[in-house]
């Protein structure tokens, strides 16, 4: 892929009846086609060499004017308002069921002390019936959980219970379970299945880095272990549409291309997670963090491994990529956690075992609560409260933000990662701000020199024409 | 979904806008534009609603719209309808 240019188009006004006013915008140009991007708002179009001069001369036909008010690169009296803040109104509801798990991985950031417990059947209840009544009184019945741990099949029974109670109450719940797999038995794998139970597989890549990762509680490799449940997965009917989340550490970095060989070719997998391993007081080994010229590295190598797996007929995507093509292309919010910032208390909310609500899966910092279901408020008053008072609502930014292209798909990144990093909550993810200065560019030069490998990598949902 | 490149062969046409999402069913036709948050809800749309979508984003001549809204949506007042998709940002 070439180098796009990158110039900042300068806001201008034009009076021909009405005073239409041009609000600027970060222009991306090849030879011949140019990309539009409005930084506050993240809309962005695409146009021809014709119809970006007309806008640089400051002269755009009427035409081309109605597409930009239409995409919010201009106004006239009376013309649509942009919007960026998302509403709280939570849909996805992360339960700490255990901190019990079997797995002692070198990155964890949980707390896995000896006497860790899973949560009550009656604390459960009265969690899931705080939800119901959210739901309720907020007209939702359809949302989505997450049963989390430790690990969260070591309380397969109560995921049933979650889903079955939900249920009985008029309320579709989607489960996501991401698992070790290590307990994925047949008959277990069988019951996922009918019970539409969505499961992610965390697989660190081949056996070597996957054991080296991800030892059991004895100390013993889990790679056999986690292999066998994911077959059984395959079997029950899942095929390879369960999901493969892997963590990504310095460890794996010389090995970034074999990963990917080894799901796409191997594993027979079409889409998969890759999250940067997050720095926190928990970890084993803080040497497994990457710096920022080895996530730029890996930002880079990511994506053109990617296209080329593509263009060999593995049709293969990674969620985060994807997250991003899509955002430069319609805003889709397709992440719950970080397509517009952090989510985290707005879209989604997180229940430890005691009842306590948390904005996002931070449950063993005790003062990120936001309220407990035993306080008597709804979830929305916590919410709006909590908004008010607490740093991790603030807005996060840097100098960098200032001018940055990428900030309405930024907007400081991922609040809990900053958490975890410093122990309390200011600046920014820098992780993700490296990771979205270097990915975003490039897939804007994918979009421009090559647009028909958007379709492929959307797996067909986006078709540039 | 379709992302249309703009040329001077295209620019003059109506698409639907890449920012909308729609729910069709035999009340209503729910169109809603995220960048604005915007909904608008007009008559049913008539037939296969995909399919009339789909004519949508492969681009309509602004001086055949109205009868495009007229063919493929019920109810009598086609012109407000236009203009609410107008207004709105649900046809760019």
């Amino acid at each position: 892929m070439n180098k796009s240019i990158k110039e900042l188009l300068k806001p201008f006004s034009i009076e021909n009846g009405v005073k239409a006013k041009f609000v600027g915008g970060h222009g991306f140009s090849n030879q011949e086609k140019h990309l539009l991007l409005n930084r506050e708002f993240g809309s962005t179009i695409l146009i021809d060499k014709e119809h970006y001069q007309q806008i640089k001369d400051k002269k755009p036909t009427d035409d081309l004017q109605f597409k930009l008010i239409q995409r919010g690169f201009m106004t006239v009296p009376g013309s649509n308002q942009c919007q960026s803040e998302e509403s709280i109104l939570p849909k996805f509801f992360i339960i700490d069921l255990t901190q019990v798990c079997n797995f002692r991985c070198s990155y964890c950031f949980r707390d896995l002390k000896e006497d860790t417990k899973t949560i009550s059947i009656d604390i459960l209840d009265s969690i899931i019936d705080f939800i119901i009544d959210y739901c309720k009184k907020t007209n939702q019945r359809e949302i989505h959980i997450q049963p989390w741990g430790g690990e969260p099949l070591i309380a397969w029974d109560k995921i049933c219970h979650i889903q079955d109670r939900l249920k009985a109450k008029g309320i579709s719940s989607e489960i996501t379970i991401e698992s070790n797999a290590s307990l994925i038995t047949k008959e277990l794998a069988a019951e996922a299945f009918k019970r539409d139970i969505r499961i992610g597989v965390s697989i660190d890549g081949k056996a070597d880095i996957h054991n080296l990762q991800r030892r059991m509680a004895d100390g013993k490799p889990s790679y056999d272990r986690m292999m066998k449940g994911m077959l059984n997965l395959r079997e029950a009917g899942y095929g390879i549409r369960h999901g493969i989340i892997s963590v990504f550490t310095k460890n794996s970095l010389p090995h970034l291309e074999e990963m990917l060989e080894f799901f796409a070719v191997e594993l027979k997998v079409d889409r998969f997670k890759l999250n940067i391993v997050k720095e926190s007081p928990m970890m084993q080994d803080k040497g497994l963090c990457l710096n920022n010229s080895e996530i730029k590295d890996f930002q880079l190598r990511l994506l053109k491994k990617l296209v080329e797996l593509n263009k060999r007929g593995y049709p293969i995507i990674e969620l985060n990529v994807l997250d991003k093509l899509q955002n430069i292309l319609n805003r889709n919010k397709s992440n719950i956690c970080i397509s517009r910032g952090c989510m985290g208390g707005k879209k989604m909310v997180a229940f430890d075992i005691d009842g306590r609500i948390f904005p996002c899966d931070i449950t063993d910092y005790k003062e990120e609560a936001i309220g407990s279901i035993y306080d008597g408020e709804e979830l929305i008053t916590l919410l709006e409260k909590a908004h008010k008072e607490k740093d991790f609502f603030a807005e996060k930014t840097s100098e960098l933000c200032n001018d940055c292209p990428w900030w309405f798909y930024c907007k400081g990144g991922c609040t809990t990662a900053i958490k975890y990093k410093k122990g309390h909550v200011s600046g920014v993810d820098t992780a993700e701000c490296v990771s979205n200065r270097t990915l975003y560019p490039e897939l804007v030069n994918l979009i421009l020199d090559e647009p028909e490998m958007v379709k492929v990598l959307t797996k067909n949902k986006i078709e540039i024409v | 979904m379709k992302v249309i490149s703009f040329t001077k062969n295209n620019i003059g046409l109506f698409y639907l806008s890449p920012y909308v999402e729609f729910i069709a069913n035999k009340e209503k036709t729910v169109f809603r534009n995220d960048l604005f948050n915007k909904i608008t809800i007009t008559p049913p749309i008539k037939g296969n609603a995909d399919l009339v979508i789909e004519k949508l984003k492969n681009g309509v001549e602004p001086e055949l719209a109205l009868q495009f809204i007229e063919q493929n949506f019920y109810g009598d007042n086609h012109q407000t309808v236009l203009d609410g998709l107008l207004q709105n940002g649900i046809i760019e």
